[in-house]
């Protein structure tokens, strides 16, 4: 079976597309024997030989030595062979090893996609336990390649693997310290909205930022109920795919407004929910934005029926406010009445490059 | 509004009805067309190109009470260190703040929605009207509210649309002779 990989042109559909973060570390699993000490923490000490390391480097940013048409094969072929493998592999072999693989050496935002990926490459009922260098544990609840719940809130120690037993289907903030979850309860994803998804994307990237990320695979002791579906690996991708880019890249619509209408500016302001990411320009005007955008006095001048980005400039007799609101993000600029087309054409163009 | 009743009194009314479609007609991506009060929040005119009905136009007047109104007055006395005590703003007093924005922008999707005070004074040369009873907002509650493309040029829309009432042309020679445009 995995003798083949060169006969087909093409990798399968559903395994194209993600991120390829883990495909070398499963061939490396694969020829490791049962029970081993498999794969030890990127970066700590008796870590892989560093071509390994560097050949995942390659994997993931596509940044090798090779050229682009060759990185494009080798990525394919990396991720071919590494499906083969591991349906090839006997299943004892992957659910007995008590560190399990670590996901790979990337940042948090590439772990999830790791964590995307080894959700792709289940197809029977499985759990998936993460574990972090701090120590915390998550449990992943896989089938269908469809993530039917989340648990980070019973695992207490590293590669417990016992039964879960809930369907809470809240999700709720703890304190998430070393050997507890990472902040996320519990969640059936079966019945799981928007936010539910965006707090589990949260508390994925909290877990994944400690480092040293590993899964194991467990036999599930989900008593999985027919009406119990979850949701796929798309909805989950695109669903974090907006995350992702603002914080990969700060790119989001009001990062970047902020970015091109600061300078020109007497004050600027950009928050998200309560927090002040980014300030601007005169001292006092920054903290009078400050103090109003913490007022509600922007969420009555805001449409109460608008559901996506909105901007407003009130233009006085000495003073331009403008303010744009996109979610939870909210900027607001002080500047000179004449600034205002300046600032319209920022927020239109910008309003048009983010869609 | 005291001033548009004066003027609706005097059958100006229909010369503003006038302007408001000839603008309709001729300012492209202006897709429609509200002038009200503020103060009482009542739509006194609406126009648009699509058939929009009085709801319409009184969700298009809220935009413009939030934002000319108590709140836009809040957000830029806040600005200014002032402060903004209940009960003297536009919309809840008998005129406007020292702060209150003048006009306001709104842009909620592809749409941007225009505010402009009738008294605006960067918006229109006052044509004398706030002498005496001619005419004028003196109490500075009256709006102009215009929904355009949100490409729309707003140098030259702002101007035009303060003129509805202000600017009251020929015809108001017509309207004081005794006829109706």
């Amino acid at each position: 079976m995995s003798d083949q990989p060169a006969a087909r042109p093409q990798m399968p559909a559903p395994f194209r597309g993600l991120a390829g973060v883990a495909a070398p570390a499963l061939s490396d699993d694969a020829r490791e024997p049962a029970g081993a000490e498999r794969s030890d923490r990127i970066g700590a000490p008796g870590a892989r030989p560093a071509a390994t390391v560097a050949r995942r480097g390659e994997d993931l940013s596509g940044a090798g030595g090779h050229g682009a048409e060759g990185r494009a094969e080798s990525g394919l072929e990396a991720e071919l062979h590494s499906m083969l493998t591991r349906l090839a592999e006997p299943e004892a072999e992957r659910s007995a090893g008590p560190a399990g693989r670590a996901v790979a050496a990337v940042p948090p935002l590439g772990l999830v996609s790791g964590v995307l990926q080894e959700i792709d490459e289940t197809v029977m009922a499985r759990r998936l336990v993460l574990t972090n260098r701090a120590g915390g544990v998550l449990a992943l609840e896989v089938g269908n390649r469809r993530l039917l719940e989340v648990d980070g809130r019973r695992m207490a120690g590293r590669g417990e693997g016992g039964a879960n037993g809930h369907t809470s289907g809240q999700a709720g903030r703890g304190s998430g310290p070393s050997g507890e979850g990472p902040g996320l309860a519990s969640l059936n994803l079966t019945f799981a909205g928007g936010q539910d998804l965006a707090d589990l994307r949260q508390a994925l990237v909290r877990f994944c930022a400690e480092g040293g990320v590993r899964v194991e695979r467990h036999p599930s002791a989900s008593t999985r109920t027919l009406e119990q579906t979850g949701v796929a690996v798309s909805t989950l991708a695109l669903a974090w795919a907006k995350g992702t880019e603002a914080e990969e890249g700060g790119e989001g619509l009001l990062p970047a407004l902020f970015d091109a209408a600061s300078g020109d500016v007497r004050a600027a302001v950009l928050m998200s929910g309560e927090a002040v990411l980014d300030t601007a320009g005169l001292p006092s005007l920054v903290e009078a934005l400050s103090a109003l955008l913490a007022t509600d006095t922007p969420q009555r001048l805001r449409n109460e029926a608008a559901t996506g980005p909105e901007a407003i400039a009130l233009s006085g007799d000495r003073r331009l406010l403008f303010m744009a609101f996109d979610g939870a993000d909210a900027v607001a600029l002080a500047a000179a009445p004449d600034r205002e087309p300046a600032l319209r054409a920022l927020w239109l163009a910008h309003r048009a490059e983010h869609g | 509004m005291a001033a548009l009743g004066r003027r609706c009194a005097r059958g100006l009314a229909m010369t503003i009805a006038k302007r408001m479609t000839d603008l309709l007609d001729n300012a492209p991506g202006c897709q429609c067309l509200v002038v009200g009060d503020v103060l009482t929040a009542t739509v006194l005119r609406g126009l648009g190109r699509h058939g929009q009905r009085q709801e319409d136009f009184d969700a298009i007047l809220a935009g413009a009470t939030r934002c000319l109104g108590q709140a836009g007055a809040a957000a830029l006395a806040a600005l200014d260190g002032t402060g903004s005590g209940p009960g003297n703003g536009p919309g809840n007093g008998p005129g406007p703040e020292p702060s209150a924005p003048r006009r306001a922008t709104l842009f909620v999707g592809d749409a941007m929605h225009v505010f402009v005070r009738a008294d605006d004074p960067g918006g229109a040369p006052d044509a004398g009207l706030d002498e005496g009873d001619e005419g004028g907002d003196a109490d500075g509650t009256e709006v102009i509210c215009a929904v355009c493309d949100a490409d729309t040029d707003l140098d030259a829309l702002v101007p035009t649309l303060a003129s509805l009432i202000h600017d009251e042309g020929p015809s108001r020679d017509a309207a004081q002779r005794g006829h109706h445009v």
